[in-house]
């Protein structure tokens, strides 16, 4: 069993280090040994083919799934003593939109935790929010019914409430997908907004094509990490070749067999 | 007790529980694989209202009327749900709740007007726990119950719940591919004209047919018990559609008799005067063998889990000690290990176990000195660390892991069997140890 | 009207106020037919507590030995519910209908066996299952405004909280707000309202008080705050006029009056709602689509 310090060899102010991170879906191995230090003030792109385990390295570095083996830091501290600094946005499916809330009171909910318990919504905190979907470039919304709303402005509304967290780290699972092209411009500026701010933003991102113009760095995924850095070093053909080339054989059956022993089946 | 008092008092009832069970789970089944069962229980309790009515209008409880009354409340329950679904945009649960908790507060409130106010007799109680402690089967005086006049003085109840298991096995039986169908691929029995929806339709009327037809027997709230803990139950002990539906009746029928009698029998024993409600009993019944289905399940058993997961804990835990011994004597150079290094905490269950096996498979022994590997267990600890050093290769060759961080995963891996070993031809492992060469052919 | 009728009337409006609040938020976080299973459950706790309370020195009668006992049973019934689900073999449908049945199975067992000791006082338990029909006392009516009241302002300290956890709750978690304990919390609310209702409405219809004003109430606003507000007015009316009508027309009781009130109301929200009525959405050229999933 492995016996040295976890974080010896991460770079201790570094946003998210994630140490060895080994996650399971119903037994079955989705993530080996994932080792990623993000950088500073940077817009990084998650990318990997379906299933490679993109939104579940986010869910497991935010304590929403469990590891099988593994730690996360944020800036070298645990996610409980952080949790004001980091930000979330979730996939757009997650949410049931048909709940009776408007915009407005969405992005609101970005600010509940500086509230705590029991206190209400404020004037201050509507003004914020107003700001925030100003931003994303539907003010006008605001008091719309989010069923109403087209899903460019449902993920705007997503993105204004993670702005009004005001996080310095920010994980959106899969912001530009299915958009319209208006929203992915809104989308973008504030995303580099941000990073002029010294903030960093880690994004799934599905479209391969515009990873260099919209992102600084990349970290590639499939079922392991197969590159990390920025644009340039880490995303090239050859990269992308191993990424998206399918899955290593040995490695699949070896999960599914894993899987099986789990439950009970002969593997 | 003698045959014709049995015959008389206990036989009827218990035949037609036995028979309610067998038809509720027959549907029940259908209801659990389509995840409908709600919907059972919307329409035991919606029925209601048309029995009252059936009652009202004929001023008897003559099964037909009854029948009719409660089927085609339970029909336009099942129209009213679709509607308030479809018009209001609820989704199925909520429209379920407001349609059937309407038409039962309705169904009450009927009861409570009638009451004392017929010449027959419906109370709020026959309705809710079922008569069947009332079912007689009274041949006419000087008759004996095999005689033709005998048999001809069978309760009507009987009558209506065997017809009821009848009808319904008939159905099955002759939809049983639509069904099947509609069940696992909506999709699919559109496209190929199996017509779900009317499968669905035949279910709904199915289902009101036979709480109605149990309604005086078990209840119309108890009838719930027997359209899904039954099937259930067969959920937890077979993974076979055929075997489901022939396991859901003869658990449903072995729990009606089995509670009737209890119901009559026990307050006996127990001290108590009389009989207590046969139905209650039977439904507890039905709960007990749910209870017993999900510990004892063979396969899907939480007993039958854990049995499982200390045996493959156990397993993972002998061979890492094996795989350790090894090591120790890889670097020490001696078979025995006079000092055994660190273990790691596992629970009791599973070192006692895992013990136990490695002394019953005779790979390893304990020597005056500390222990010391066997023949058979040598040859099973250099599988393991063959196994254990050629992933540690592949990791770092194929997946590009750092040397220093495939110990944990290799550990993971090397419990798997040979025949997944990723195929290399390598000597040497990430830290340069040799890699055992493959003992078996 | 007379003064009993008034205190009756007054307990049955804020048991309706706190069944449309805390139903919407049952709704809305998909537990409301898990009411049913409570409701039903709290049948053998009931009646347990009838039995066991004698040999305990308290009174077998008394209004609190059957709450708590009705509270145990329910506390059960979502503990089997919870552990049915964890095994991973049923689905929530099924869970809540094995409970419901078993439970009131075992209760109705129990009854019988109390109706065989003839202990002389076991003549109200089965107003337990249809609600009262004679007079409410005044106790249980200040009893169950009490209670409903302390229900419905915990729904108001935590607005925010129940609001974050139902719409969006892996948010919630990641802001650090305790997804569990809310979700307890709720439950426990939950229940104290079906154990708090089952004394007025019987054990039956408990479970129509949580549903049916939750579900009306979304046809009338689009904002959390209202449809709340909505809830919480057509749960009193109801409350109101079902009391009111028990108590004027002859063997109707209370529970199925109630019930259908608001029925009626339900009915009238779905066609006249100004947020997704029919005649409303109709009117502005709304397209009937199919209903979400």
């Amino acid at each position: 069993m492995s016996q040295r310090p976890v974080f010896a060899e991460h770079a201790p102010g570094s946003p998210l280090s994630v140490h060895s991170l080994t996650v399971a879906y119903d037994h079955r191995p989705v993530l080996w040994d994932v080792e990623y230090d993000a950088p500073n003030a940077s817009l990084v792109a998650i990318v990997g083919p379906n299933g490679a385990g993109k939104s579940t390295l986010m869910k497991a570095a935010l304590a929403l799934v469990p590891l099988a083996a593994g730690e996360v830091r944020f800036w070298g501290k645990p996610f409980k003593e952080v949790r004001d600094r980091v930000a979330y946005v979730p996939q757009r499916e997650s949410v049931e939109w048909d709940f009776p809330i408007s915009a407005l009171d969405v992005v609101a909910m970005g600010t509940y935790r500086r509230l705590g318990w029991f206190r209400r919504v404020g004037a201050k905190e509507r003004a914020l929010s107003m700001r925030c979907l100003d931003r994303l470039g539907i003010a006008d919304l605001g008091s719309r019914q989010i069923s109403e709303l087209s899903g460019g402005q449902q993920q705007r509304v997503f993105l204004a409430r993670a702005l009004a967290q005001d996080a310095e780290l920010y994980l959106m699972d899969e912001p530009l997908t299915g958009v319209d092209a208006a929203t992915e411009e809104s989308i973008i500026r504030v995303l580099r907004d941000l990073r002029s701010q010294g903030r960093t933003v880690l994004a799934v991102h599905h479209d391969l094509s515009t990873v260099p113009a919209y992102f600084d760095h990349v970290l590639m995924i499939n079922g392991r990490v197969v590159s990390a850095g920025t644009v340039q070093q880490a995303f090239t053909p050859e990269t992308l070749r191993t990424t998206y080339a399918g899955r290593l054989t040995p490695m699949e059956r070896a999960a599914h067999a894993l899987s099986r022993m789990a439950k009970g089946s002969t593997p | 007790m003698t045959l014709p008092t049995f015959l008389t008092l206990d036989f009827a009832p218990m035949a037609t529980a036995a028979f309610c069970a067998a038809t509720c789970a027959m549907l029940g089944s259908w209801l659990l694989l389509r995840r409908m069962s709600l919907l059972g229980d919307a329409i035991s309790h919606s029925v209601l209202p048309g029995l009252v009515a059936a009652f009202v209008v004929t001023q008897s409880r003559s099964p037909l009327p009854m029948f009719l009354g409660g089927a085609t409340a339970g029909v336009v329950a099942a129209a009213l749900i679709e509607l308030v679904r479809r018009a209001g945009k609820l989704d199925s649960g909520t429209a379920m709740g407001v349609v059937f908790s309407a038409s039962f507060a309705l169904g009450l409130v009927m009861i409570r007007r009638v009451e004392g106010t017929m010449s027959a007799d419906l109370d709020a109680d026959c309705v809710l726990y079922g008569e069947l402690s009332r079912i007689l089967w009274q041949p006419p005086a000087g008759t004996t119950h095999l005689s033709v006049a005998g048999i001809g003085s069978i309760p009507r109840e009987f009558i209506a719940a065997g017809t009821g298991t009848l009808v319904t096995f008939a159905a099955i039986v002759a939809l049983r591919k639509e069904l099947t169908a509609a069940a696992f691929d909506h999709a699919f029995a559109v496209t190929t004209g199996l017509r779900p929806g009317l499968v669905s339709t035949v279910l709904v009327v199915l289902v009101a047919a036979s709480v109605v037809s149990s309604f005086e027997a078990v209840g119309s709230i108890l009838v719930i018990a027997l359209l899904v803990c039954p099937a259930a139950a067969a959920r937890f002990l077979t993974d076979r559609l055929g075997v489901q539906l022939v396991l859901s009746v003869v658990i449903g029928v072995a729990c009606a008799v089995l509670g009737y009698i209890l119901a009559a029998a026990a307050p006996e024993i127990v001290g108590l005067p009389g009989a207590v409600s046969p139905s209650g009993s039977i439904a507890v019944c039905t709960g007990g063998a749910l209870v017993l289905a999900i510990l004892a399940g063979p396969r899907h058993g939480v007993i039958a889990r854990g049995w499982r997961w200390l045996d493959l804990a156990s397993r993972v835990a002998a061979e890492d000690r094996l795989a350790r011994l090894y090591r120790e004597s890889e670097s020490t150079g001696s078979r025995v290990v006079e000092r055994e290094r660190f273990e790691p905490r596992v629970s009791a269950w599973v070192a006692f176990v895992s013990a136990w096996k490695l002394r019953r498979q005779g790979l390893i022994e304990n020597t005056s000195k500390g222990p010391q590997l066997t023949g058979s267990g040598l040859v099973r600890a250099a599988e393991l660390v063959r196994a254990h050093r050629l992933w540690e290769s592949y990791l770092v060759e194929n997946v590009g892991l750092r040397p220093d961080h495939v110990h944990d995963t290799a550990m993971r891996l090397e419990h798997l069997p040979p025949r997944l070993e990723p195929e290399l031809s390598a000597e040497l492992d990430p830290h340069n140890r040799p890699i055992p060469p493959r003992t078996s052919p | 009207m007379g003064y009993n009728t008034a205190v009756v009337a007054a307990g049955c409006v804020l048991l309706g106020v706190a069944c449309g609040i805390i139903g919407c938020f049952a709704s809305l976080r998909k537990r409301a037919v898990l009411a049913d299973a409570l409701g039903h459950a709290t049948l053998p706790g009931i009646a347990a507590a009838y039995l066991v309370a004698p040999s305990l020195g308290l009174a077998s009668r008394s209004t609190p030995v059957l709450f708590v006992g009705a509270a145990a049973g329910a506390g059960l019934g979502a503990v089997a519910v919870g552990l049915l689900l964890r095994t991973g073999r049923l689905r929530a449908d099924a869970a809540v209908s094995a409970v419901l049945s078993v439970f009131f199975g075992a209760g109705v067992l129990l009854l019988s066996i109390i109706q065989r000791l003839d202990r002389g006082d076991q003549g109200g338990l089965s107003h337990l299952l249809l609600g009262q029909t004679a007079a409410m006392s005044r106790s249980d009516a200040v009893t169950i405004g009490v209670l409903a009241l302390a229900a419905t302002s915990v729904v108001g300290l935590l607005f925010k909280e129940f609001r974050s956890l139902c719409f969006d709750t892996d948010f919630a978690a990641v802001q650090g707000w305790p997804v569990r304990f809310l979700d307890f919390v709720l439950m426990f609310l939950i229940t104290l309202v079906v154990v708090v209702g089952l004394q007025a409405v019987g054990l039956l219809l408990v479970v129509a008080l949580l549903v049916i004003p939750a579900a009306s109430a979304r046809f009338w606003s689009n904002r959390l705050g209202w449809v709340l507000m909505a809830g919480a007015v057509i749960g009193g009316v109801s409350g109101l006029a079902g009391a009111m009508g028990s108590a004027s027309i002859d063997r109707v009781p209370i529970g199925g009056a109630i019930v259908l009130c608001s029925a009626g109301l339900f009915v009238l929200s779905m066609v006249a709602g100004p947020a997704r009525g029919l005649i409303p959405m109709w009117s502005r050229g709304k397209h009937l689509g199919s209903p979400p999933r």
